[in-house]
């Protein structure tokens, strides 16, 4: 846990100083591609629930621990709240990606797969359909709600990679990006998604108390990822 | 009372020399209209701005201003402001990204068009390939073989629109007290909003994936 907090925090943090991203933009007169394989697993099993400057964090390593240990209570309160509910952030994503894939002139389908080792690119993809062009392979590093610090909203936050390979041409890559809606410090160059205000909760007792809309700030983040993926296959 | 009021004097007394040192920056305003004057059917393309980096560099950043009282192009949709890049000659390793600049209070309105060497379009974006990259509204792509210069005009539909955005983040700040620096951070979540306009900075950003290419 305490693992996973730190390296949400150093995506989130570091980004301002690094190394600007580059995408690999997709040149679909030159691709050939019709058939399109979209891989499973795309949302991790966890989601998160951040808070970046809490009040734990100034005091010192006793108060991170504390932190921690609150961190993780939340984020255990959320996945329970819209487990009850029965929200699933894959399949929502997942048939955002292949409605919204589809709409750009291509055959898709979803392929199973094996779960992925960590937040990457698959290194192999699975037996598609007779006629698969390519694999869209989408992974989702983080996804959940992020407040800034100590009374200020709660808004949705995710960050995904996409990244289009060639069946046909030894797994080039044909379209790379990175997606990150309501990220601190985004980096330049990746595809920035400002949060839809309509989806801001003002503590964690807010949240709670309302899994719907808290389910559909989610499902919104999420969407616009998959949009946003279907707009680089243009 | 008087002790009060004779501090307050003493430190606006101290205060109104320093009035004198502060240069007020001027912020620029979002460019809502535009007519030109002077303006031509073509590009001239001998003003283009080089792309090319006087030594190979995995990225750098080059900026043009495009302005009311610059180069203006005729076009079906009325006069438009424009700024014009010269690729580099060997951009088969290339990435490109261009479009406006998100500034303080407006984003030039971009419309990206590519050309050959002797001014004839070879490609141009639709408006839904224009993305937010950092502080850059853009499109993204590979020069191809035959390409040679990027036109940056300015999409008219656009101007006028308003682009909301949330930006979150932390704030430290530092106390000296009993003997110790004391640091807090605090979290800030700030509603930005700006308007996109005729006039603006347009950036390209050049990524180089080969900078150990002799040639």
């Amino acid at each position: 846990m305490f693992r996973k907090l730190l390296v949400i925090a150093a995506a989130m943090t570091a980004a301002a100083c690094a190394t600007p991203y580059v995408g690999t933009p997709y040149d679909r007169a030159g691709a050939g591609v019709q058939q399109i394989a979209v891989t499973d697993d795309s949302v991790p099993e966890r989601l998160t629930a951040y808070e970046a400057a809490s009040v734990g964090s100034n005091f010192g390593l006793i108060g991170a621990l504390v932190d921690v240990g609150i961190q993780s209570n939340r984020e255990a309160a959320m996945t329970r709240v819209l487990g009850d509910i029965g929200f699933d952030a894959e399949a929502s994503l997942e048939q955002r990606i292949v409605a919204a894939v589809s709409a750009q002139g291509y055959e898709v389908a979803l392929v199973e797969g094996p779960d992925r080792a960590k937040r990457e690119f698959h290194l192999a993809y699975p037996d598609a359909a007779p006629g698969t062009d390519a694999y869209l392979d989408v992974v989702v590093t983080y996804y959940g709600y992020l407040a800034a610090g100590a009374f200020q909203p709660w808004r949705p936050t995710a960050e995904a990679t996409v990244r289009l390979v060639s069946a046909r041409e030894g797994g080039k890559v044909l379209m790379e990006n990175m997606i990150v809606y309501n990220s601190m410090y985004p980096q330049e160059g990746v595809i920035t998604l400002t949060p839809n205000p309509d989806f801001s909760f003002a503590n964690q007792g807010e949240m709670e108390a309302d899994p719907a809309k808290l389910a559909a700030g989610i499902e919104d983040a999420l969407n616009q990822i998959a949009v946003t993926a279907a707009q680089l296959l243009r | 009372m008087r002790i009060v009021f004779t501090a307050w004097a003493v430190l606006a007394a101290a205060a109104a020399p320093l009035a004198g040192c502060v240069t007020a920056v001027e912020v620029p305003l979002p460019l809502l209209a535009f007519t030109g004057a002077g303006c031509t059917d073509t590009p001239d393309l001998g003003t283009a701005i080089s792309l090319t980096p006087e030594k190979e560099r995995v990225s750098h950043y080059v900026t043009g201003a495009v302005t009311a009282d610059g180069a203006c192009l005729n076009g079906e949709a009325g006069a438009t402001p424009y700024v014009v890049f010269a690729l580099p000659a060997d951009h088969a390793d290339k990435t490109m990204t261009v479009g406006g600049v998100l500034e303080a209070t407006r984003i030039l309105s971009p419309r990206v068009t590519l050309l050959a060497s002797d001014g004839t379009l070879t490609r141009t974006f639709a408006a839904e390939d224009y993305l937010y990259r950092g502080a850059l509204y853009s499109v993204q792509f590979r020069p191809r073989e035959d390409e040679a210069f990027i036109l940056v005009t300015t999409d008219a539909g656009r101007v006028g629109q308003r682009y909301d955005s949330i930006v979150v983040g932390t704030n430290t700040t530092s106390t000296y007290a009993a003997g110790a620096y004391v640091s807090w951070t605090a979290g800030t979540d700030d509603a930005q909003s700006r308007i996109f306009s005729y006039a603006g900075m347009a950036q390209v950003t050049v990524y180089d994936s080969d900078t150990d290419e002799t040639d």
